[in-house]
């Protein structure tokens, strides 16, 4: 099987080296792609150094359009399995095998690694804590099926899923519109629990005021789901 | 002015026609005063120029609506482009 694992990065040269370090030094045989999304920083360099294929994008385009850049090269190259990791190193690659053998024994399209599935120790702040409650709810409604932590960027998915997500992805805050976008087209979605670290460097990419407007959109988002393909 | 614009191709046809037939619209409903006096007392508007304005907010309106839309549009082409630049930029980097 041909397993590629996807990072977007934007501004992180302080964690990527490391991160990329690190799914090499699980010697699982996967590709590494980074997708740098138009950083100011020296992320490229990092990542280069660290021995990782590069996709600069020349414009910025925010989460979603660099996840699903590295969707669309992973379509184009016929993988099998693509594993999504966040770059500043907030997810323990050490997990990855666990997400993967689900998809490799076909129990799951799509695997979540979750925060909240047991206790783990990440513990989010307070107002955090009543935006990933409120999606999740919402999410396990819509969906009729329980999910915990809807927000998360730490996935594995099969074929069927990248093809899915290469030809519709949402441009920005994509994590919980997609959980609602793939389960309503069949998909199945399984989530396990992952430990996640404070993130070593960088900042959250949402501040107090996007937060409101993040609630918004994803809201609408999820009440208002596309009935069709989409074809972008 | 519009037919200027078009003509030098600085405008596209398709958004050209929106505005020369709103302005052909208003120009002619302006020009009637029996017809939008008429008019404005058909829907219950005393005051026969308001329906003048409310036809132009309506066009207006409509052709900002209509330009959200083609931004949003043209917005996802230029992400479908980034992206596939830079998987092109990859792909030479590699075969190098």
């Amino acid at each position: 099987l041909k397993i590629l694992t996807v990072i977007p990065a934007f501004n992180e040269e302080k964690c990527i080296y490391e991160v990329i370090e690190s799914i090499k030094a699980l010697n699982i045989g996967v590709d590494i792609l980074v997708v740098n999304d138009g950083s100011s920083d020296g992320t490229y360099l990092e990542a280069v150094r660290a021995g990782a294929r590069v996709i600069n994008l020349p414009l910025n385009l925010g989460i979603g359009g660099a996840v699903q850049t590295g969707y669309i090269y992973a379509c184009e190259r016929g993988y099998d399995i693509v594993i999504q990791i966040d770059g500043d190193g907030q997810h323990d690659p050490a997990d990855i095998s666990r997400l993967v053998k689900l998809i490799e024994d076909g129990s799951a399209d799509m695997v979540i690694g979750s925060r909240f599935v047991e206790d783990t120790k990440y513990i989010p702040g307070s107002v955090r804590r009543v935006g990933i409650s409120f999606f999740s709810r919402l999410v396990s409604r819509l969906c009729g099926k329980s999910y915990y932590d809807t927000t998360s960027g730490y996935r594995a998915v099969n074929k069927k899923v990248i093809k899915l997500f290469s030809c519709y992805y949402p441009k920005d805050y994509p994590e919980v519109e997609t959980i609602v976008y793939a389960s309503n087209r069949g998909i199945r979605i399984r989530e396990i629990p992952v430990e996640m670290r404070k993130r070593q460097g960088g900042r959250s990419s949402i501040t107090p005021v996007k937060s409101i407007y993040y609630m918004l959109k994803v809201t609408f988002a999820l009440l208002f789901q596309p009935e069709n393909e989409v074809i972008s | 002015m519009v037919v200027c614009f078009v003509k030098r191709r600085m405008l596209e046809f398709k958004h050209g026609i929106l505005w020369m037939v709103t302005s052909i619209v208003m120009v002619i409903a302006s020009l009637n005063k029996g017809f939008v006096g008429e008019a404005a007392s058909f829907i219950g508007i005393s005051y026969p120029p308001a329906f003048l304005f409310l036809i132009g907010i309506m066009f207006t309106l409509f052709i900002l609506f209509y330009i959200t839309v083609e931004i949003s549009k043209t917005q996802r082409k230029i992400i479908r482009l980034t992206q596939e630049v830079g998987i092109i930029r990859q792909d030479s980097e590699e075969a190098h």
